[in-house]
């Protein structure tokens, strides 16, 4: 396997442990998934020249639409929590508490 | 000048570890335009120009953008970056010590992982080009996507006009 391979999906592992672990801010993990999302692309153009299928270059561009999508509404739901709470701190969402 | 695309990527994944490492997000945002810039670069050296290209002005010149403006609104009076928090640092050095350990057992010889030989030095040959090529892959793969995959833009053009509705129902005030 090409060593650029094993980069990129590093890079897409680290993102996804960079999503899944919160600090302060809930901003930093809505940039981590658009790390992910970023990853994916390059892994999916990539494979899509490299091995020549020429008709799976469509790939790369229909998961940049819908990583813009998911994009868009993720900075509506932070923007909400903004004008709440004043700023995007994780511990200010603590209405469910177990 | 033979590695370049080798060491493009593992400065791509540096500035994955420097965003992953949680800074305040100014310099989460700073670092992921860094790493969009190097797979842009990744992908062009395959042949991709429309795709580097998309990456450019999508990506970076819209979703980034947006992102930067909102990091903008909801900021704090001092963010933190990577040398100021040492929570922040050591992160980012585990990660760093993560790229060089596997970047040192890459380069140790010739490694079999269920049926995948990596270790060999065949895939970071570069190829000359002489000529140019009939079918230009990336830009006719852009252009099948109006014939051979009308589905996908039907699809994919529908869920843009939803998620406006998403957006302005989700930022609606609730008095």
């Amino acid at each position: 396997m090409p060593y650029i391979y094993m980069n990129i999906m590093l890079a897409f592992v680290i993102s996804l442990v960079g999503t899944l672990m919160y600090r302060s801010h809930l901003m930093s993990s809505l940039l981590c998934l658009e790390g992910m999302m970023l990853s994916l692309f390059t892994l999916n153009a990539l494979l899509s020249l490299n091995m020549n299928f020429t008709l799976s270059t469509t790939v790369p561009l229909i998961l940049l639409v819908f990583a813009a999508c998911e994009a868009a509404v993720g900075l509506a739901l932070l923007v909400m929590i903004s004008n709440t709470y004043g700023l995007d701190y994780v511990q200010n969402l603590n209405l469910l508490q177990c | 000048m033979m590695y370049i695309v080798f060491i493009m990527s593992v400065l791509y994944v540096v500035g994955f570890i420097g965003f992953s490492s949680k800074p305040s997000p100014v310099y989460g945002g700073m670092s992921l335009v860094v790493s969009g810039g190097l797979g842009c670069g990744i992908v062009m050296s395959s042949g991709g120009s429309f795709l580097g290209l998309v990456v450019f002005l999508v990506y970076l010149g819209g979703m980034m953008v947006v992102f930067g403006y909102t990091i903008a609104m909801a900021t704090e009076e001092y963010p933190e970056t990577w040398g100021s928090n040492v929570v922040i640092l050591s992160a980012f050095l585990v990660g760093l010590l993560m790229e060089v350990s596997m970047v040192m057992w890459l380069f140790s010889g010739e490694h079999e992982l269920v049926g995948f030989y990596f270790g060999g030095l065949e895939g970071l040959m570069v190829l000359g080009e002489e000529g140019f090529e009939y079918v230009r892959e990336d830009y006719s793969g852009g252009a099948s996507l109006y014939s051979y995959g009308f589905w996908f833009l039907a699809m994919a053009g529908w869920m843009l006009f939803v998620s406006i509705f998403i957006a302005i129902e989700v930022t609606r005030k609730r008095y």
